[in-house]
């Protein structure tokens, strides 16, 4: 009978292996999902200045509440939104539903300015939110299915991560060991300390992932206690969710109450974040109501407090508190550490990096499970057509999938504006660039790829604030703050972070190139040195 | 190296595979229990231990939604522990009977 801890690092090669490539696609793609509002306001370069809130936004939201009922008098519900973060639209959201006079569902939307202009609709694109939602939706397939496709690959990390801490004899060691130039070796030494390095990162977003599409991934679960009926499904929404029936209209026409007062009202139950959203139901009838929201990045905990009053005495109804009581508390806190929508700038930062080596330890690992069958061939043997193929797919995820981004943001400045379908186009390059590096990266073989792909990747990401310079007005030299000037961090850091990635890809592209002229060199001196050295058990288990 | 779950060989060919060197690790059969198996498990585990618990439905449902990816992960590491995929088969097809016996029985007094 073999070890537990061998058995395991079994199963964390097999299990890493089978969804390694979507996991690397999740992880990248997610980690971009950190700054969504950030790429959005990039890649709508037309758009006017965000609204700057004054006092407690009272202003704003009775303006919203002014536009939503002039468009939609008979509307059943309005929402208002007003930036109090990043979390928020830059502008006053403004929205509305209801039934036409032939019974059908209708409903619109709307940003305004802070003087109350339409902002004119931006150039159509995809922005950061289609690039932050196909890390778990994947575009092209059926979003359940993505999301059950997601919730796999979650499942199987997290058992990854669990096995991969069993196999571990001296975790402590491995986080401070990494030998460079070492083969086999040092892609083994790499994949440990980026895992080690952000392990409990690593077990919250997996964990959390899981539980994000948790209703779907595990609806047994529910189906169990509630049945499939429509009755059960309005039943689980009412007693999980708190969410019930909307009271009937009555007919009987009365004026909304001003906003004002309930904002006021409500921050005494919220005193230290500001109002951020209210939805008004039934507007314009004697049952109306308004709930007015704290702000959901607030806290880690993903659940903005909340007040609801009579939308026409102004009466307080009832309080809904923030706090952790119950078990679906730890799912929003779970899926507020997720999102990190309460992060800051700096922590916002180190969750974006972690992200990122959390794809770093996937494609080691990836790359990994190839050197180790390259090491076992005997010397003369030559690979199987599996292993050589295997090799070259994983040049063409890991480092096309970069420069599949990449080119997402260069068809945001080059696709002409009028093409149909512009949004869908720029996810398609994305996907195009993709299979195009992995063309190439059967073509050239491994080591050409690498440097030849990661080459282009860093080119085309430094390259993007010039390509921002030459088509737009949001460049640095506009948006980077100088004295007397103050700029807007935001859109100079997305141009900003370019420039670090890609010198991150061209260092990276560097040291592919060295390997690649140092190889053949070193093959000749010792033909074995290709192969690396044997490693002991249990890291080469399998 | 000899895989560290790789069945044991028995049969004519033990001699000859336990000469030559190991057996072929098979990783498909354990995935597949995991997988599946691991999934009907958790799900009958949960539904059971919200049958003999005192809480209303819908904790049941957000508990079990808290602790069934935690649980399942469980299961499927133990198809991985074990010596071979039948011990992990009769393990996890114990636990179901077990379960689905407790819920048909809750079911059965509750008259649901």
């Amino acid at each position: 009978m073999k070890s537990l801890r061998q058995s395991m690092s079994w199963m964390h090669t097999w299990t890493g292996l089978l969804l390694g490539w979507i996991l690397y696609f999740m992880f990248l793609t997610g980690s971009a999902g950190y700054y969504d509002t950030e790429i959005d306001r990039w890649m709508k370069p037309e758009q006017p200045a965000p609204v700057d809130i004054t006092g407690d936004g009272s202003a704003l939201f009775q303006m919203g509440i002014d536009y939503a009922s002039a468009q939609a008098p008979q509307a059943d519900s309005y929402f208002v939104i007003v930036p109090t973060n990043r979390t928020y639209s830059p502008y006053v959201s403004v929205g509305w539903q209801g039934t036409d006079e032939g019974g059908e569902r209708v409903s619109g939307r709307a940003q305004l300015t802070a003087d109350g202009q339409i902002v004119p609709d931006p150039r159509d694109t995809g922005g950061g939110q289609s690039l932050y939602q196909m890390h778990w939706t994947f575009h092209y397939i059926p979003r359940a299915l993505g999301e059950f496709i997601a919730g796999l690959a979650a499942f199987f990390m997290f058992a990854a991560i669990l096995s991969g801490i069993i196999t571990h004899k001296k975790i402590i060691a491995d986080f401070f060991t990494l030998r460079l130039s070492k083969g086999q070796r040092s892609w083994l030494d790499s994949h440990n300390v980026l895992s080690v390095m952000t392990l409990p990162y690593q077990i919250m977003i997996t964990y959390s992932g899981l539980l994000f599409v948790g209703t779907l991934f595990f609806a047994p679960i529910i189906v169990a206690q509630y049945g499939v009926s429509e009755d059960a499904r309005d039943a689980l929404i009412e007693e999980v969710f708190g969410i019930g029936d909307e009271p009937e209209r009555t007919g009987e026409a009365m004026d909304l109450t001003p906003i004002a007062p309930l904002i006021v009202e409500a921050r005494k139950s919220f005193p230290n974040e500001p109002v951020s959203r209210l939805t008004v139901t039934n507007p314009g009838d004697a049952t109306a109501h308004i709930q007015v929201f704290g702000t959901i990045s607030e806290a880690i905990q993903r659940k903005a407090p909340s007040v609801t009053f009579n939308g026409v005495t102004g009466e307080r109804l009832e309080e809904y508190p923030r706090g952790i009581a119950s078990a679906l508390d730890v799912i929003d806190t779970f899926e507020g550490l997720h999102e990190a929508l309460f992060a800051g700038p700096i922590l916002r930062v180190l969750f974006f990096l972690s992200g990122l080596l959390g794809g770093g330890m996937v494609a080691t690992g990836l790359v990994l499970w190839t050197k180790k069958r390259r090491q076992k061939l005997s010397p003369g043997m030559s690979a199987s057509k599996s292993l050589l193929v295997i090799e070259r797919l994983n040049v063409g995820v890991v480092a096309g999938l970069p420069l599949g981004i990449a080119a997402y943001f260069w068809a945001n400045r080059l696709l002409p504006l009028n093409l149909a379908g512009r949004a869908d186009w720029e996810i398609h390059v994305i996907f195009l660039t993709w299979a195009a590096a992995l063309t190439h990266s059967l073509i050239r073989g491994p080591k050409n790829a690498w440097v030849e792909q990661l080459a282009a990747a860093a080119a085309l990401f430094i390259l993007i604030p010039i390509l921002n310079a030459l088509t737009t007005d949001i460049h640095l030299g506009n948006t980077l703050p100088l004295p007397g000037r103050p700029g807007d961090w935001v859109l100079a850091g997305v141009d900003l972070w370019m420039v670090i990635i890609g010198a991150g890809i061209a260092y990276a592209a560097r040291i592919a190139s060295q390997k690649t002229q140092a190889s053949p060199a070193a093959a000749k001196r010792t033909p074995s040195a290709r192969r690396g050295r044997p490693l002991p058990p249990p890291q080469l288990a399998e | 190296m000899l895989s560290p779950t790789a069945e044991r060989p028995t049969g004519p060919t033990a001699k000859k595979t336990a000469k030559t060197g190991p057996a072929t690790p098979n990783p498909w059969a354990r995935i597949a229990i995991g997988v599946f198996g691991g999934y009907i498990t958790m799900t009958l585990l949960i539904t059971a231990s919200a049958a003999l618990l005192p809480i209303h439905r819908s904790d049941a449902v957000v508990l079990g939604l808290l602790v069934g990816g935690l649980i399942y992960t469980l299961l499927f590491i133990h198809v991985f522990a074990v010596d071979s995929w039948k011990i992990a088969l009769r393990d996890l097809g114990g636990l179901s009977a077990v379960s689905a016996l407790i819920i048909l029985i809750a079911r059965g007094i509750s008259g649901s």
